[in-house]
């Protein structure tokens, strides 16, 4: 019940505050139609799995900065293989995933061989992912409005369908798994694990080549929405890859209290996503929407890395509290003694 | 450690060459040109004499940088164009930008051309800062040609520096009168069905799109007698969404932003989810993009949506103008269509005319360089697209090698700004091109 209650108090608070705002300033509801709600599943989906790319690998010490290029390579190649193979919707996205997954692979086993700091290979592979997508087809990447069979990508039960494939997968492989086991505990302490006889280079890998397919499966509903994805250059893929740290590090931290990271992520993307929806409903203009989001980031941002310090100086304060009442206690029981000292012993 | 060492010099070697394919902001070399081509010129083409030359072949090879704002199928069709045709006839070559979207990304391309050998830089990217980067090209000896309208560079024109070559944009009096015409035709009597304006780039300073988006503004109150609170100007460059009130409680509803800005598709889509419109009207093009939000809109309210756009001949439009809606209709039922190759023919007439020396032919009445226009095509059924699907395709070219001679200073050497703007305007109408390619 509990567990329940700390899935649904941040998303439920998050759309009964713009539920209201909506409601005020608009008129209209967060989620008015069935259109609307086609639009949260799919934009959910696409920050949900680019969440869960980033939890694969950031929680472990790389900060992997070519997940956003990967998506374009997965999706631009990918896609467009299965495009011209006549594959519909379902073969595109099974397509991405395969070259996602290659991507990001490739970036695990440079990483594992040449051991550069993950952020500064991030940025190697970006460049390079970068110029193969634009060099690509024609530098039109990929488009699929008007593909035949690509429908099926806004279908509302197949994004809810392939959303919790990819929920009980990722449980299933970062919960319960042996390769989950031994993930957290190399995240624990990297040494005792390879000591203990872990491998960690394979878990690297699959964290690498996970992070990869999940990229693409975000790039392809992504890319339904909006008709198609341009490549792009100057490490501008990055920008996805930022942000879409802020549902990871607040379902991360909702996963605490959940005990599962993956369904606290999930928590994190509804609740994101509605709150784009509802500043998208009053109007709110781009520039001024993306300062609210990165604001409230950085203030979560504050609380988390001081998390530790308020716990001190919370318990600091109830020992104090503790310690006062102690001594008013004691003093109350001197003077009580020494009343009954007068009393009697005079 | 030997398979390590091999794979560090495997991965610099990969690292070196996509660096150099994609190197800085020029991506491309391209030599187009069949005779021999010369070496790079030591002299500043700003010294070329008026020498008389017969033909091309009588000049050195010049080099061209093009700067490139997207990647669109406009690109990839001029990309085409310059190296499969101009090129070769002209004795020239291209080089071609990334796609460069501020200052910064422009200079590092002008540099990477200086250190190139070229001639002359021909923006794309349009924007307000053509009076900087001209100077930047100034100090590199390049000629500078801008795309977009006089008023945007009006600081330009003034100052008439010996590198600036003029201005070339689309025809704004056209564009807006086929708006017009269009929504006079279509729209209903009442304007119950509303309208959403993608105003784009007006809030930046974009002088096409703020003017067009007036123009459409102007078009709205004519028709419905409307009386707006603001003036249309105030209306037209807000820089958040904004509804227009007016006395007749019709809904318009402006929308600023590119596409390719995050949140942006998000804000449309959520105004169309409101039901509340019937008209999705784009300063640019944006058809491929909103195409599913439209769609989706249109099933859920079962209510048409007619839309109107910006566009140039691709696979984009013709997947848009043959993908029919619920209602029998195209995703887009009206392009003002630019043909790229006509675009590009009067931006490299303007450029040649100056490498050659008869840069003052392009001088206006008032001894100052100009600023020509061309003019757009408008597209409102997907029988006209079938017919004009290879335009520009393919070497199937809307312009003849004629057309471009026509405004060349080397075969007129008495040509002024008003002949060429004159035969710029030749090209007016889908009729006039079809008669050239299918008659």
């Amino acid at each position: 019940m509990k567990k329940l209650f700390y899935t649904l108090v941040v998303p439920v608070s998050v759309w009964a505050i713009m539920e209201l705002l909506s409601r005020c300033f608009a008129g209209v509801s967060v989620i008015a139609n069935s259109a609307d709600m086609k639009s949260l599943f799919r934009t959910l989906t696409s920050t949900f799995c680019f969440a869960m790319a980033l939890n694969c690998n950031v929680p472990m010490g790389r900060m992997d900065l070519s997940t956003g290029a990967q998506m374009y390579l997965g999706c631009i190649l990918g896609g467009n293989i299965a495009l011209k193979l006549g594959f519909g919707g379902v073969g595109v996205l099974i397509g991405s995933i395969l070259v996602g997954c290659l991507a990001g692979f490739i970036v695990g086993v440079v990483f594992i061989n040449l051991r550069i700091l993950s952020m500064v290979l991030g940025l190697g592979m970006t460049l390079i992912y970068e110029c193969i997508s634009f060099a690509s087809y024609k530098q039109q990447g990929l488009m699929l409005f008007g593909k035949p069979g690509v429908g099926i990508l806004s279908n509302i039960w197949f994004i809810v369908s392939v959303a919790a494939m990819i929920i009980l997968f990722m449980t299933y492989m970062l919960q319960l798994s042996v390769f989950g086991y031994k993930r957290r505990a190399i995240r624990g302490n990297q040494k005792l694990a390879v000591d203990s006889g872990i491998n960690i280079y394979i878990n690297c890998l699959i964290c690498y080549a996970m992070a990869g397919a999940l990229v693409a499966v975000s790039g392809v509903f992504d890319t339904a929405f909006k008709g198609t994805l341009n490549p792009v250059l100057g490490m501008s893929s990055n920008n996805n890859t930022f942000y879409n740290m802020f549902p990871m590090r607040v379902g991360m931290f909702l996963g605490v209290f959940i005990g599962n990271p993956i369904i606290g992520i999930f928590a994190s993307s509804i609740s994101l996503n509605i709150l784009i929806l509802g500043m998208a409903k009053l109007g709110l203009d781009q520039s001024l929407q993306t300062i609210i989001i990165f604001s409230i980031f950085l203030f979560f941002m504050i609380y988390n890395m001081n998390q530790e310090k308020l716990e001190y100086n919370k318990r600091k304060r109830e020992r104090k509290k503790i310690a006062l009442q102690h001594r008013r206690e004691m003093k109350e029981m001197q003077t009580q003694v020494n009343r009954n000292h007068i009393t009697t012993g005079s | 450690m030997k398979f390590k060492k091999n794979l560090v010099v495997l991965l610099a070697c990969i690292t070196m060459f996509f660096l150099s394919a994609c190197k800085g902001s020029a991506s491309t070399s391209t030599i187009a040109s069949t005779t021999t081509p010369e070496s790079s010129a030591t002299t500043a083409p700003l010294a070329t004499d008026k020498a008389p030359a017969e033909t091309p072949q009588d000049f050195k090879t010049f080099k061209i940088g093009v700067v490139e704002k997207q990647a669109t199928d406009e690109t990839v069709v001029r990309r085409e164009f310059y190296e499969n045709f101009i090129a070769p006839n002209y004795n020239v070559q291209f080089i071609f930008s990334e796609v460069i979207t501020d200052v910064e990304g422009e200079v590092n391309f002008i540099e990477n051309c200086a250190d190139a050998g070229v001639d002359a830089i021909i923006c794309m990217r349009g924007g307000t800062d053509a009076y900087q980067l001209s100077q930047i090209a100034a100090d590199y000896g390049m000629l500078y040609l801008y795309q977009g309208r006089r008023e945007a560079a009006a600081d330009l024109f003034v100052a008439d520096y010996d590198n600036f070559i003029g201005a070339f944009g689309a025809s704004l009096p056209l564009m807006t009168k086929a708006y017009s015409d269009y929504l006079a035709e279509n729209a209903s009597d009442d304007g119950s069905e509303g309208f959403i304006i993608l105003s784009s780039d007006a809030s930046k300073g974009n002088l096409v799109q703020t003017d067009l988006t007036v123009s459409i503004l102007q078009v709205l109150q004519d028709k419905y007698g409307l009386t707006y609170e603001k003036d249309l100007k105030t209306l037209a460059i807000s820089d958040a969404p904004t509804i227009v009130k007016n006395n007749k409680d019709i809904a318009i509803y402006i929308y600023p932003g590119q596409v390719k800005q995050d949140g942006w598709l998000e804000g449309v889509s959520s105004a169309l989810q409101s039901g509340r419109y019937g008209y999705l009207i784009s300063t640019l093009q944006s058809y491929t993009q909103t195409s599913v939000v439209v769609d989706e809109v249109e099933r859920t309210f079962d209510k048409n949506i007619t839309v109107m756009s910006m566009g140039t001949m691709g696979d984009a439009l013709t997947t848009a103008m043959n993908t029919m809606d619920k209602f029998g209709n195209p995703s887009v039922d009206f392009v003002a269509l630019e043909l790229t190759s006509i675009k590009s023919a009067g931006n490299f007439a303007m450029v040649y005319n100056a490498l050659t020396g008869h840069k003052d032919n392009m001088r206006g009445s008032d001894g100052l360089m100009s600023a020509f226009d061309y003019n757009r095509i408008f597209l409102t059924s997907p029988e006209q697209l079938s017919v004009m699907e290879d335009w520009d395709m393919n070497g199937k070219w809307a312009v003849s090698r004629e057309y471009v001679d026509g405004m060349l200073g080397i075969y007129h050497s008495e040509i002024t700004a008003d002949d060429i703007q004159e035969h710029l305007n030749t090209v007016t109408s889908y009729e006039y091109i079809y008669n050239y390619l299918e008659g």
